[in-house]
């Protein structure tokens, strides 16, 4: 087959897409971007409420033992760190769920 | 240019580059992968890789070359992935030959296209790639080398058996009608 019949035939194989090709391609970067966004936020908060945990266990709760004179009960405490520590962890669940719905 | 506004973060001017690109990209797919809606599907995975690494551009080669490598590469994976890829394939060309009518008359664009498609389809892969890479993106046989990773003895090899192959499936397909597809 000579070279000029070819080109004439392969140009016009070019196969075109669906129409919504190039919308659907945008919607998907717009939605990959947000949920980047969504899944930096929800880190931030699971690390900002683990760390607040970690001061009530290794700095408040060690003062109040150690430097206070009257006695407090130490529950309350205890209770605020297992609070902070479950709220750190939900944070933790959702952005399992996000991984999970961006596969 | 579009290239600089992509790597800022601007949307509408990838959006502009997917719809420069698009059409030839799903062509370089097709050859590879014999089915348009699978086809479909992997071009769009390869435009989100683009944009997400976009920045790893260097302009060292042209854009389209970059492009196409990874067109190449992805349809390769996707076809290590996929088992029953032959299943595929003669599906898809059986669907193609019953759309075919060959009436004698005028073949319109739309026949036209599927007749060659089927065609390229019924050839061997690396072949349709090097004959569209080199007569529809119309890229030096240098180019070809780079995005397919084939020998340049190769590529020309599979340019001349392709060519005859093509033929010989259009022949086969068209008989005496041959002269409408032009």
């Amino acid at each position: 087959m000579k070279d000029d019949l070819t080109t004439q035939l392969i140009k016009k194989s070019k196969v075109e897409t669906t129409s919504d090709f190039t919308d659907k391609l945008i919607h998907k970067i717009e939605a990959q971007t947000e949920l980047k966004k969504s899944r930096t936020r929800l880190f931030a908060n699971a690390l900002k409420y683990a760390i607040a945990a970690i001061i009530v266990i290794c700095i408040v709760i060690p003062f109040f033992l150690d430097t206070l004179s009257f006695r407090i009960t130490k529950t309350p405490l205890y209770v605020l760190c297992a609070l902070l520590l479950l709220v750190s962890f939900n944070y933790i669940l959702k952005l399992r769920d996000m991984e999970k719905s961006l596969q | 240019m579009l290239i600089e506004q992509i790597k800022e973060g601007d949307i509408n001017a990838f959006r502009q580059l997917v719809e420069k690109y698009k059409d030839v990209s799903l062509s370089l797919t097709c050859s590879i992968l014999k089915n348009e809606v699978l086809a479909e599907d992997v071009l769009q995975e390869v435009f989100l890789k683009v944009y997400h690494n976009i920045k790893s551009f260097k302009a060292k080669s042209s854009f389209a070359t970059w492009l196409y490598r990874i067109v190449v590469n992805s349809c390769y994976n996707e076809l290590k992935r996929i088992k029953n890829h032959q299943n595929i394939t003669e599906i898809d060309n059986n669907l193609y030959y019953d759309n075919i009518d060959l009436e004698h008359k005028k073949l319109n664009t739309k026949e036209q296209q599927n007749i060659i498609n089927t065609a390229l389809k019924k050839i061997k892969s690396d072949e349709a790639l090097v004959l569209r890479l080199f007569y529809l993106c119309e890229l030096k046989i240098s180019e070809i080398e780079k995005i397919t990773s084939y020998s340049k003895s190769k590529i020309k090899v599979d340019l001349h058996r392709g060519r005859q192959n093509l033929q010989s499936v259009l022949n086969k397909l068209l008989g005496t009608e041959i002269e409408n597809l032009l």
